[in-house]
Order: C-alpha cells, then structure tokens, then sequence
C-alpha cells in the first residue's frame, strides 16, 4: 500500500514532466546554394542598362561545391578570365563578398554580391570595378537549367 | 414628369463631383515653385571652382508649411561635385546652408534616392554625353512658411572642377521635401538647364570633352582602361559623308599600347559592327582587352579611330576630316 502511494506522484510528475517537451523555433537563414551554373541576364555600367550591346550570351559560370570555378566564353571584363580556381564567400549565410583564386595566377578578386529571388529562382548579382574605380559594374546572373 | 426629374438630379450630380474634383485639386496644390539662372560662368580653369546663381520662388496655397527645400544640380562625375560643391541659400524664410541629403532619405513620390528619382525625370537635358550625375542638396533646416505667402530665396553654388577639360551645360532642379517630384498636381517641382560652360585650360594637346555640342563620334565612360567597357557612338545625322546612308557602319581603330606598340583592328566583321539604336545613331560597345587581344600586364593608352562602311573605302573621321577620332585612356 506504502509502495503505491509512493508510486502515483511518482508517475504523475513522469507524466506532468514528459507532456511538454519544449521546443526553440530559431528561425536560420538558408545557406545561400550559390553552386550552380551561372549565365548573364543583365549588365550595367555606372547604372545605365548595357545588356543588349555588349556580348554576353557565351558567358558561362560554374561554382561548384567543392569550391572550384569554371570560367568560360567569356567578352567582358569580370574579375577574373576564362579558366579555372577556387571561389569563396565571406558568410555562407549573408554573403556579401564573393572571391575568386585562379589557379593559373597570383592573387584574388572579390565583388560584392547579392541574392535576390526573381520569380522564386536565386539570381546572384556582383558589382565590381575592373578598370578605373570611378566605373562600376553590376552583372546579373541566372542559373542555367538544364 | 419623373424621367425628366431624374435627369435633373444626375446632371446636378456630375456638377457636384465636378466641383468636387475642383476643389480636391485645390486642397492638393500646396505649392507652387519656380526656378531662375541668376548667374553662371561662362569660363572656368580646369581646378578652379564654377560659380552659380539661381533664384527660387515658392508659394504655399492651401496652408502653412514647414519643410525643407531640395535643390539639385546636373554636373559631370568627372567633378564628384557630392564631395566638392559649397552651397548656401539666402531666404524671406531665413538663411543657411544646403547640405547633401542623407542616405537612405528618398523622393516621397517615386520612393527611389532623388539622384536617381531627378536622372529619370530631367535626364541630361540638352547635353550630349551621358556621363553626367544629379547630386541632390536640401536645406539644413526646414523652413516656415504661412499660407498664401510666397518666399524667394539665392542659393550660391560653388563647385571646385576637376583638372578635365569640358563644356557642358549644367542642370538645376527644385522642389519640397514633402512633396518630393510629385506629378500629383503641376507646380511641385521645376528644372532648367543653363547654357554651355566651358573648363579649359591652356594645354592644347588636351583633349576637351565637349558634352554641349552633338559629334559625330562620341566616346564613354570618360574616365577608362583597357579593363572597362567602352561605348563608341557614331551619330549619321551630322555626318556630311555618304555613309550615313549605308545600313552597316564598322569601327577601324588602331590602339597604341603604354609600352609604344600599336595594334590595328580595322577588318569589317560581326566583331567590328556597330548596332544600331536610334535613327541614324549606332554604337559599339567594346572591351578594348578582348577586342585589341592584348596579353595579361599590356595597358593601353589611347585608340585613334575611323567609321567605315563594308567595303572600308568611305571612311570618316573626326569633324568629317582626315583626321582620326581618339580616346584617351586615364581615370579620372
């Protein structure tokens, strides 16, 4: 008798205990899935919209997860040539420097990125200034479905 | 009897939201501003600083206001007149400085920065070259005015000029902040483009960038390496030559490299075709590296170059002479 009335609170706190489990609702940025095969959409110089005059349907880029690069068919200036390197972001979570190392060659470029989504897809856009610093560029890419 | 009854009463009606409307309009039209050139020099050394006048008027019509004004200028972006302009009004409504407008604050009409919101509204007005920028003042302090009264105020401008050679003709634009560059009523905000100012110093060797005139070839950005894009603009309607008339215009130029060698690309081809964009005007927009096959490290420092037809025997230079047209490459 001593045994179950030592039993019942016993269980009763078990239960009281288990019936909540609590729960944290972080909310986490998405990894941004910058890994893909990237073509031009838009180009602007110094905010004015160049894309139908300059040749850019060529130009290809693949950053894969491993972290190297692809670069090819390429006609305009970008931060690094046709070839290929490693690549790097300051924050996988909120990038906002995007670093490319080619292998064939000292040192590294970096432009400043952003990701939007256009109707539900990631673009990924880099500005970045090639030549004097007083022009600047905004190349927008999309990924290449295949 | 009771259809004609009807009629009375809608016709009453529409007279009313006439009315209506009439007086909405009314109650919505806060100000009225205008915008005066005062006074502009005509001639400034390349470094010294170009002097402004202009006189504002505004008029409040429905009630008080105490808001700041806007005043914008249109400059080249060979000055960075953000960093390098003075500017100070003298007021009805009191005196002060006129500041840059801070980040992040916005034209309440189009929600967008007022540089941008006045590039797309005014654009480059009469001038040529697009290498120009709005850079957006107010006033330090906002400034009371009762209704039905109108205010009229100076404001001095003074921009110290970069060491390039141009003429140009400047842009000045006003308005309210509360108001912004509203289309909600006219009177809301006005521009005026002054006439040509010339910078030019004594350097005859020094090419000046004329953005007053239109040219028959026109290069940009101003300020550029052989890492940029270039835009080349041929403009038909001002050439005295039969290629106008020619569907296709090809670009021959040849470019002098930093170490003295040249390099010649002047073969009719996709690669040297210009696009058409306007009626008679074409353009090609080339990245001198890719275009000239320059190796890794060579920098460029000047291109000399000609438009031609298919055949590349009608040819034409710079002011329809002999005489190439060129693009320097330095950075401003």
């Amino acid at each position: 008798m001593l045994v179950q009335k030592i039993w019942l609170p016993v269980i009763l706190m078990v239960l009281v205990g288990t019936s909540c489990t609590i729960k944290k609702d972080v909310y986490t940025e998405p990894v941004k899935d910058l890994d893909a095969l990237w073509r031009i959409q838009n180009v602007t110089r110094n905010s004015v919209d160049i894309t139908q005059f300059v040749d850019s349907a060529g130009f290809r880029l693949t950053l894969s997860n491993d972290n190297t690069y692809t670069l090819s068919g390429n006609n305009i200036p970008f931060l690094v040539s046709d070839g290929t390197g490693t690549w790097s972001t300051d924050d996988p979570q909120y990038p906002y420097s995007l670093t490319f190392k080619p292998t064939d060659g000292a040192g590294s470029f970096a432009g400043s990125i952003a990701t939007p989504a256009s109707k539900g897809e990631r673009t990924l856009s880099i500005t970045f200034s090639p030549g004097c610093r007083s022009n600047t560029y905004i190349y927008t890419f999309e990924k290449v479905t295949q | 009897m009771p259809a004609s009854s009807k009629n009375k009463k809608s016709y009453r009606g529409k007279i009313y939201l006439l009315l209506f409307i009439a007086f909405a309009g009314l109650i919505i039209t806060a100000c009225v501003s205008t915008i005066t050139i005062v006074s502009q020099d005509g001639f400034v050394i390349p470094g010294d600083s170009a002097h402004m006048v202009i006189a504002l008027q505004w008029s409040e019509t429905n009630f008080d206001r105490n808001d700041r004004q806007v005043v914008g200028i249109c400059v080249p972006k060979a000055w960075n007149a953000a960093r390098n302009t003075n500017m100070s009004y003298t007021s009805d409504a009191g005196n002060g400085k006129l500041v840059l407008i801070p980040d992040g604050i916005n034209d309440p009409a189009s929600g967008r920065p007022y540089a941008e919101a006045m590039m797309k509204k005014f654009g480059i007005g009469p001038n040529h070259i697009s290498d120009m920028e709005w850079v957006v003042f107010w006033t330090d302090n906002k400034l009371f005015v009762a209704n039905q009264t109108t205010v009229k105020g100076t404001i001095r401008i003074a921009i110290k000029t970069s060491s390039d050679y141009l003429s140009f003709k400047p842009g000045y634009a006003m308005c309210e902040d509360e108001d912004g560059l509203s289309d909600a009523n006219s009177g809301y905000y006005q521009s005026q483009f002054g006439t040509c100012m010339e910078v030019i110093g004594n350097d005859a060797n020094e090419d000046v960038q004329d953005f007053c005139n239109a040219q028959i070839g026109v290069s940009e950005p101003a300020g550029a390496t052989e890492n940029d894009i270039i835009t080349i603009k041929y403009n038909g309607n001002l050439d005295t030559s039969t290629l106008k008339n020619r569907s296709d215009i090809y670009f021959c130029a040849k470019a002098f490299t930093s170490a003295g060698d040249s390099i010649e690309v002047c073969q009719p081809s996709a690669v040297t075709r210009l696009k058409l964009f306007d009626v008679k005007q074409w353009r090609i927009d080339l990245w001198p590296k890719k275009f000239f096959s320059l190796q890794n490290g060579v920098s460029l420092t000047q291109i000399k170059y000609y438009f031609t037809d298919e055949t590349g025997t009608v040819k034409t230079g710079y002011g329809n002479t002999a005489d190439p047209f060129k693009f320097n490459f330095k950075c401003k």
